[in-house]
């Protein structure tokens, strides 16, 4: 076999190798379609929750397609942004009302559950020494999955998420890095 | 006590199965004249041989996600090959309507497990100079996998094995390996 036929080869086989990590990708995060699927059982925005879903779903596909340290934040950026969905859906159902006034707990919910996923994935991140795209790719996971809860009362609520997020995350992150030994 | 005598392959396997793609053109070139001699030595002609070894190749490297970086990489790879040729070999006789007598015995069509076996371990041996005990193990192993011939118990230790495998590529996916 000549090197041009070698060549060709080498590229077929490259082209394989990364249909096969897409596939594994979609296949591996297929569950979190069940994530999607609840929310969207459970909003009076389905279509915020399908948009939002679709963007966590491909989130997560490409960085389990990438792999190397990008696919160690796919558990954590899911079962994180679970925590501020869950406590969105369960705020949605809750109404306080005095003197005509009703009060949602969506806002709240969603930046409580920001900082508790942010303080998450900030500690899972400092404990294993972690690199950037693990941050990034954690956060992203986690804030588009928060997202599809949080966007019950709009922009507001992404807006509670991303600050409680932020506040939860930031001073661990910070001292992670100033921390951190150059190699 | 095994030896290892691939252990660039073996890393290079791993760094693949990890997402590295800087490990991708250093392995294609450490297998690629390996596998075609395995398939050459299995299938006795040429055409064939280069056919079954193009397929082969892309097997292995879509497979390395599978690949489990404790057992070494080129019995894995040359089982997974081996495989490929038996599937070609059977083309070729259905192609050809030739009975079983007149196609050439690789012993990889036999039904005697033992004959099969040394005949893997024979082309195997031919390309890798020598096997260890975890090389024939891994060679052996893989090729059952990818027969996915058995019975009764053995049907029973396939579930598990699988099960086993579908835990392990749960752990690789993640990252949590």
């Amino acid at each position: 076999m000549g090197s041009t036929d070698l060549q060709a080869l080498e590229r077929q086989a490259r082209r394989q190798y990364e249909w096969a990590r897409v596939r594994r990708a979609v296949l591996g995060f297929s569950p979190a379609l069940l994530v999607v699927a609840t929310a969207a059982l459970n909003t009076k925005r389905p279509g915020s929750v399908a948009a939002f879903g679709a963007a966590m779903f491909a989130a997560g596909v490409l960085l389990l397609w990438y792999g190397r340290d990008l696919r160690r934040a796919v558990l954590p950026g899911l079962a994180l942004g679970v925590l501020p969905l869950a406590l969105t859906l369960c705020a949605n159902h809750i109404h306080q009302c005095s003197g005509g006034m009703c009060m949602n707990w969506c806002v709240p919910a969603c930046s409580a559950g920001g900082l508790a996923a942010g303080i998450g994935v900030a500690i899972i991140g400092h404990r294993a020494r972690r690199s950037l795209g693990y941050w990034a790719g954690a956060s992203a996971l986690t804030l588009l999955t928060g997202a599809m809860g949080c966007s019950c009362v709009g922009y507001s609520g992404i807006a509670g998420l991303l600050v409680g997020y932020a506040l939860g995350l930031a001073p661990t992150l910070v001292r992670s890095f100033v921390n951190r030994k150059p190699r | 006590m095994s030896h290892d005598p691939n252990p660039d392959l073996d890393a290079l396997t791993a760094r693949l199965a990890d997402g590295d793609r800087s490990a991708f053109t250093p392995a294609f070139h450490i297998l690629w004249p390996r596998v075609r001699d395995l398939c050459r030595g299995l299938l006795k002609n040429e055409a064939d041989a280069a056919d079954a070894a193009q397929q082969a190749l892309e097997k292995i490297l879509t497979r390395c996600a599978e690949y489990d970086p404790k057992r070494p990489a080129l019995p894995w790879a040359l089982a997974i090959a081996s495989w490929e040729c038996r599937t070609a070999l059977r083309k070729r006789t259905r192609r050809r309507e030739l009975s079983e007598e007149s196609a050439p015995d690789l012993g990889l069509e036999c039904s005697d497990d033992d004959f099969a076996r040394r005949q893997l371990v024979e082309r195997a041996l031919e390309v890798m100079g020598r096997l260890s005990a975890l090389d024939q193990d891994t060679l052996m192993s893989t090729f059952r996998e990818e027969a996915g011939t058995a019975n009764g118990p053995a049907v029973r230790k396939r579930r598990e094995r699988a099960l086993a495998r579908l835990r392990d590529a749960f752990k690789r996916l993640y990252g949590l390996d």
